[in-house]
């Protein structure tokens, strides 16, 4: 008669489809780590000058101007294109051609937030507190909870020198932003308490 | 004929070349230091009236400049304030440079609001 022989098998813990995870330690199995401080980016489409352009932009590529007028020209997010424009016409330090991208920008989209913030700076940039304040208060009719177009507009208050009316955008930063960002606005405020009073 | 900064800076200049001689004459008894700070100030003086003839061609960061010079001078233990509207506009200047950065479009709203149709 035959014998049965039992065979030690360890069931496996759960049947069916396995997900392939991420090994945390590569080095630990044999395969050197050489993309550890890798970065997902991602390609723009073909023929998207506006999204080219952004991609440039954010390298600090110099090109990147061609590509936003070239999205202008193809009815490509021409609103954005032209907001950008502004930032890197501001940042050359031309600031005349940024007010003219800006407002340009706003005269395809006079809602367009992004615009009447950036206008805003370009204009404490000039020492054109009046209108700088002007376009903080319209960006913060457009989107409430942007914390920095209140604390830009709390700068201009103080600029010119309506330290009361800066309290409470000093304030409303401190609401909307993340608590690491309260250490200098929380010493502004007490300044400024101090001097209102 | 618009005035340029240059032209007002060139009579300043024919003007002071006059008065140099004197100027120097009588002030015999200072002290090199005395002497460069009376330059400085004649320079500031030249600066301030720059900016009344046409104060649009002054940037915010030439104000920023003059305002830092004046605080230099202040801090080497000179007696010179400065003028007044300059050094609030200095002031203001540097009180902006700790805005919140700029913020760039990134292309989505456009789309959806293209997206969003009338029903």
């Amino acid at each position: 008669m035959g014998k049965i022989i039992k065979f030690p098998v360890t069931p496996p813990e759960k049947l069916g489809a396995r997900k392939v995870r991420r090994r945390k330690n590569l080095e630990a199995y044999g395969q050197l780590n050489l993309f550890d401080q890798s970065k997902i980016i991602s390609f723009p489409q073909k023929g998207n000058y506006f999204e080219e352009a952004l991609a440039l932009d954010e390298q600090g590529d110099p090109r990147a101007i061609e590509f936003y007028l070239q999205a202008v020209d193809q009815n490509q997010s021409r609103a954005d294109a032209f907001c950008n424009l502004g930032i890197l016409m501001s940042q050359r330090e031309e600031l005349t051609k940024a007010v003219d991208f800006l407002t340009k920008c706003l005269k395809e989209n006079p809602r367009h937030f992004e615009a009447h913030y950036n206008l805003a700076n370009v204009y404490s940039d000039k020492g054109s507190y009046d209108l700088a304040k002007m376009h903080f208060e319209i960006a913060i009719e457009i989107e409430p909870r942007f914390p920095n177009s209140h604390y830009n507009l709390g700068l201009v208050h103080i600029s010119l020198r309506n330290y009361k009316e800066a309290i409470p955008c000093i304030d409303k930063y401190i609401e909307l932003s993340p608590e690491y960002d309260h250490s200098v606005a929380n010493e502004l405020l007490k300044t400024l308490t101090s001097i209102a009073q | 004929m618009k005035t340029t900064a240059s032209d007002i800076l060139k009579s300043h200049f024919e003007k002071m070349k006059e008065v140099i001689p004197e100027v120097y004459e009588s002030q015999q008894d200072e002290t090199h230091e005395e002497k460069l700070f009376g330059l400085m100030k004649r320079t500031l003086t030249i600066i301030e009236a720059v900016y009344f003839q046409n104060r649009d061609m002054f940037t915010v960061a030439r104000v920023e400049e003059y305002g830092k010079i004046v605080e230099e001078l202040k801090a080497l233990g000179f007696d010179y304030h400065g003028n007044e509207e300059l050094i609030n506009k200095a002031a203001a200047a540097a009180i902006m440079n700790a805005k919140k950065p700029m913020e760039k479009a990134k292309g989505k709203k456009e789309e959806d609001q293209s997206s969003k149709k009338a029903m």
